[in-house]
């Protein structure tokens, strides 16, 4: 039992890497994607700066990519209090939609990894493939599934 | 100065713990005092225990910051056990000799910690560490010490299980209070305290179950290193989750079972009850662990009295085994509906019908079972070497607990696997493959010590029997 035990720990041992560190050391790795310095304080940052803490965000990003569920968590961790909903695009449509329950959506974070954000692209980018979109009550936010 | 603060705080509570354990144990010392292991490892359970308990209370019936009166209660919780028991403290830490067998119990404990520490040190946290955990830390830190009811009420962040009860994340909170803010990475430090009290528990286990030898005392934690999933991996003691702390608590709470059922002694049964009632306050899934234990703390006590069966005994067992957990598990779910909490339901109904639609789940979740039993990288061959020390335990021991010991490790699978009849999950065999390993490793260091228990001229069943005889005669 020790050796064969022993044996499965020292090979994990020498397996592990040590990956970030620092304050947000796990939701910076889960957000390495994002391509940006210090990830999880640049979006504390960006939603304290434009998104008052009573409306909610969605998180919009491509529903084939299995990153989505852990952003979208990890988002939704460092969005608090804001509700967080999501809407998942397929093929330019949205095919699965979590909606707030508050009355205002006030803005999106949208995420492709596959994409580089362009220029006149609507919003602000955060880093090359994040960007946030502030709207009012009247914005179609399924509208921005479409590249 | 991190390390000095998180001193502190785990100081605070299980000053607290110190209280609590002096309190339940017998007043005058004698042949059940607690030694000096034991006693430190019961502290901190009952330390955090109280602690996020008084916590929970604090900020549900104030607004203020919950961590200066919580800090004061533990205060005085400690300076009443500690005055009110002071021989019995001074009779705990003399218990045993410090000698070579002591020494080197304290290097096996030390060093396989030192193990578990390196790979928190060096993994971060995992999944539900964080997303579940860690996440409702942080908001109770940024909120005096208590996580905001609206959270509760937040339809899109039901993937963070709401329902879960706060033991673990009020714990983290009161770190980050003593820091003065939230860390990922530093919080890891906790998780080991953890393993120290379950390798310490075996220890303690072994001694107090095993008319042991000390050298066999002491190898307990060197098994129960030996397991991959215990050290890292998703639940692992270094990981973040829950589910390690909470064998931690299992495990103390089957010693303490084990041995009310051997000697009838009422302070084991105290003891056994009030870690119980930690169970489901610690996680969803300790219900099943609290179940178990009241179920063998009610078959023991009346095995004990077969030909002559006495109710107020019975009474005051079912008293300690199940108010307490009743008391804390009530509680939460009273607030829980007080408050308006979302729920989601991962199961179906819990009806016959359900059991009957489901019932061609049975090859699935046996066979999900048998192969995750044998999965040597996880497990090395603690599953095999259970199943061959069961069958020793059985054979030489005599009386309830020749049952009892196999039962605490194959009852709460048996019913946890029972429960995936019911799972809301499609197919069933997600929830299996993500919750199992998880499961079993709650019942891991119990089956460490069955195997410890069994250790070559380690059981002394026939002293042991005699005594338990000679126990029941004197009705002690």
């Amino acid at each position: 039992m020790l050796f064969v035990g022993y044996r499965t720990v020292l090979r994990q041992a020498d397996a592990t890497t040590q990956g970030r560190t620092g304050r947000a050391a796990t939701t910076d790795n889960w957000l390495a994607s994002l391509q940006v310095l210090d990830p999880s304080a640049t979006i504390e940052a960006v939603l304290a700066a434009d998104v008052p803490v009573d409306q909610a965000i969605f998180v919009i990003g491509p529903d084939d990519d299995p990153q989505l569920t852990i952003t979208h968590f990890t988002i939704s961790t460092l969005a608090w209090p804001r509700q967080v909903g999501l809407i998942r695009c397929r093929t330019g449509e949205a095919t699965d939609i979590t909606v707030p329950t508050s009355d205002v959506v006030g803005a999106a974070l949208v995420w492709d990894r596959t994409r580089v954000s362009e220029p006149d692209a609507p919003g602000r980018a955060i880093g090359p493939h994040l960007r946030l979109i502030t709207g009012t009550e009247a914005t179609q936010w399924v509208s921005f599934c479409s590249p | 100065m991190g390390v000095v603060l998180f001193a502190v705080a785990l100081a605070v509570a299980a000053w607290a713990g110190l209280g609590v354990v002096l309190l339940l144990a017998d007043p005058v010392p004698g042949r059940d005092t607690i030694g000096r292991v034991e006693l430190l490892c019961l502290t901190v359970l009952y330390g955090l225990g109280v602690m996020t308990l008084l916590s929970f209370a604090v900020g549900v019936l104030t607004d203020v910051n919950t961590r200066a009166p919580v800090t004061a209660m533990c205060a005085l919780v400690g300076a009443t056990g500690v005055w009110r028991r002071r021989e019995l403290l001074r009779a705990s830490l003399r218990s045993g000799p410090l000698g070579v067998g002591a020494l080197a119990s304290a290097i096996a404990i030390g060093a396989t910690s030192a193990v578990v520490w390196w790979f928190a040190r060096h993994q971060p946290l995992g999944w539900d560490g964080t997303v579940i955990w860690e996440f409702k830390a942080q908001m109770a830190f940024d909120n005096g010490g208590r996580i905001p009811p609206e959270y509760y009420r937040d339809p899109t962040r039901l993937w963070s299980h709401p329902s879960y009860p706060p033991f673990m994340p009020l714990t983290e909170a009161w770190v980050y209070g003593w820091w003065r803010g939230p860390h990922q990475q530093h919080i890891k430090v906790l998780f080991p305290v953890f393993f120290v009290v379950a390798a310490g528990m075996l220890h303690a286990g072994c001694a107090r179950l095993g008319g042991a030898r000390r050298w066999a005392a002491a190898l307990a934690p060197v098994l129960l290193l030996s397991v991959p999933m215990v050290v890292f991996g998703e639940g692992g003691a270094s990981s973040g989750y829950v589910d390690f702390p909470l064998a931690a608590c299992f495990l103390a709470a089957v010693v303490h079972t084990l041995h009310h059922a051997r000697t009838g002694s009422a302070q084991s049964l105290r003891f056994a009850g009030t870690l119980a009632a930690l169970l489901p306050w610690m996680k969803q899934e300790g219900l099943v662990l609290f179940g178990t234990v009241v179920l063998m703390l009610l078959v023991a006590t009346i095995a004990r009295r077969p030909s002559a069966v006495q109710w107020r005994p019975i009474g005051r067992a079912a008293a300690w085994a199940v108010v307490p957990g009743v008391v804390v598990l009530g509680t939460w779910r009273l607030y829980l509906r007080h408050i308006d909490a979302e729920l989601r339901d991962e199961y179906l109904p819990f009806t016959f019908d359900t059991l009957r639609t489901n019932a061609d789940r049975t090859s699935t979740i046996a066979g999900s079972l048998w192969d995750e039993l044998q999965m040597w990288d996880r497990w090395s061959v603690l599953w095999p070497m259970m199943l061959l020390a069961t069958v020793l335990w059985v054979v030489r021991t005599r009386g309830v607990a020749r049952v009892l010991l196999p039962a605490m490790v194959v009852l709460p699978i048996a019913l946890d696997s029972f429960v995936y009849f019911f799972s809301g999950w499609d197919p069933v065999s997600r929830h299996i493959d993500a919750s199992l390993p998880r499961l079993l490793l709650q019942v891991a260091p119990v089956a460490v010590l069955v195997i410890a228990l069994t250790a070559p001229r380690f059981a002394r069943p026939v002293a042991v029997t005699e005594r338990a005889e000679l126990d029941e005669t004197l009705h002690l």
